[in-house]
């Protein structure tokens, strides 16, 4: 029985297509066959990836080390021997090589990601070297393995016990050049299938939280057009998606009877060119608190910040939700006033990209708030 | 920077130059006026829309709306060029006049504290 990728060779249009790839594989092959210690390969990514330069340098009798390098800073290898072998000159721009070509398949060198919280390894070079060859269809590239991004990591996709599944990435990853995982370790394996379980228990919430949404605007809107709202739980208002009808509910119920049985804190209260504006921390109840996606596996709170407005033209309250730094690290009001989470509501600042290092305060950018000229 | 704001719709004015550079730069493309008036942002659940219609107009050219190249059909636009002063009309807010010129439009965004995500409001 065949398997990985041999398995996937079924349809004959499927072969033609690969022997696209093969140029490059081939090339390889042939430089660490027969190729003499010093030669070299060289090559542009693939597909997303042609600003990069890949060479390929035979450095021992059974070796090849790969480097990868921004196509924008100096290249050792003359453009006119693409895809030809040279020979290298020198190597000072290539300082450390990012996978070892053997004959059984390739190994793979990750570096740590200092820039990402979630992923500890940096698969930018991966992605480049793994998309040489044919872009027809991934499956046809010299190495068939890529990266994917799963909600907050990215993993890489592979074959483990002819399987085509995702495994996060370790420091060293061999790899056969039908794409098969060889070296996973315990840890590793077993850190997958965490992170794997995580994700699915966290997709199932994120359905059931919109299918509450959903069923919420639903069941209110039949209420309404029923004259039956006495059996809508006003609370459940909370969880219309669409602003209008929220506020339609909002109207309806009123907002003390909404937030009668609800902990309610005042953050911030201010008056902005006569409108009354505040900002409210709600603790919710346990019947919606428990559909707080978000909040699986990364923070138990239950607590909901919204900015409380009037619709200046016809005077209905509006509730409008907006993230502190608690609910979210990414992107989240810069100061916790009125006026701050107007400002990250009208988008008049944005968070420039982050080092580890760096306080997340210092990277705001026009964090004030505009006033309009004409508001309604 | 002047702002305009009806409801969810924020209109910033822009320079020549920016709308030029956004135009050619930020993917979008022009989108012709239906229902006789030139839609702005269309609330696909209540059937509300920000609108400039023809009645108000001297010249029904006067408006060129641009929304982007890749967004569904009923995105809301991303550039707006008046001719001259037009009234941006809605079914739940009062209009507002908006002097002549260039704008870039904005949809204030919300935050789903269930979902964890951060879009657009939807109406």
């Amino acid at each position: 029985m065949s398997t990985g990728y041999e398995s996937l060779k079924n349809d004959k249009y499927e072969q033609e297509q690969e022997k696209k790839a093969y140029f490059t594989k081939n090339s390889i092959k042939l430089l660490l066959k027969n190729g003499e210690i010093g030669k070299t390969l060289f090559c542009k990514g693939g597909f997303g990836h042609t600003s990069m330069c890949i060479l390929f340098i035979k450095s021992n009798k059974s070796t090849v080390k790969v480097y990868v390098n921004s196509g924008w800073s100096n290249s050792i290898v003359s453009y006119s021997d693409v895809n030809g072998f040279n020979t290298l000159k020198e190597n000072s721009n290539y300082s450390n090589h990012m996978a070892v070509i053997k004959e059984w398949g390739i190994e793979f060198i990750f570096i740590e990601n200092e820039f990402s919280r979630n992923s500890r390894y940096n698969t930018h070079d991966f992605n480049a070297l793994t998309s040489v060859g044919g872009f027809e269809t991934w499956r046809k590239k010299s190495f068939p393995m890529k990266t994917s991004w799963t909600i907050d990591t990215e993993m890489v996709q592979c074959f483990v016990d002819g399987t085509w599944t995702k495994v996060l990435p370790q420091k060293s990853m061999k790899f056969d050049w039908d794409g098969n995982f060889l070296n996973q370790t315990k840890e590793n394996a077993k850190q997958t299938e965490h992170r794997l379980n995580t994700h699915r228990l966290r997709r199932n919430a994120l359905s059931r939280t919109r299918y509450a949404a959903k069923k919420s605007e639903r069941d209110f809107k039949k209420h309404l057009e029923n004259n039956t709202l006495n059996e809508f739980d006003p609370i459940d208002s909370l969880l219309i998606n669409n602003v209008d009808v929220r506020a339609k509910a909002i109207e309806h119920f009123g907002m003390n009877e909404i937030l009668k049985d609800l902990p309610t804190t005042v953050l911030h209260k201010d008056v902005i060119d006569g409108r009354p504006y505040e900002l409210l921390v709600i603790s919710v109840p346990e019947k919606i608190g428990d559909l707080m996606a978000k909040n699986f596996g990364v923070n138990n709170t239950k607590t909901v910040t919204y900015l409380k407005m009037t619709n200046p033209s016809t005077g209905e309250y509006h509730l409008e939700s907006v993230p502190r730094e608690v609910d979210n690290k990414w992107n989240f009001i810069p100061e916790e006033t009125v006026q701050g989470a107007l400002a990250w509501r009208d988008g008049e600042y944005k968070m420039d990209f982050c080092h580890k290092s760096q306080t997340r305060k210092s990277t705001f950018t026009n964090e004030k708030y505009i006033m309009p000229e004409i508001l309604t | 920077m002047k702002k305009y704001q009806q409801g969810d719709v924020v209109l910033i004015a822009i320079n020549l130059e920016e709308f030029e550079y956004s135009k050619k730069n930020d993917g979008v493309e022009q989108i012709r006026s239906k229902n006789k008036r030139h839609e702005l942002a269309y609330g696909e659940e209540t059937g509300h829309c920000h609108a400039i219609y023809f009645e108000d107009l001297l010249d029904e050219a006067g408006v060129t709306v641009y929304k982007s190249r890749w967004g569904r059909e009923d995105a809301p636009a991303r550039l707006v060029h008046f001719k001259e002063d037009v009234t941006i009309k809605h079914e739940e807010h009062n209009p507002i006049t908006v002097p002549s010129g260039f704008y870039r439009q904005r949809i204030v965004q919300e935050y789903n504290p269930f979902t964890g995500r951060i879009d657009g409001v939807i109406d």
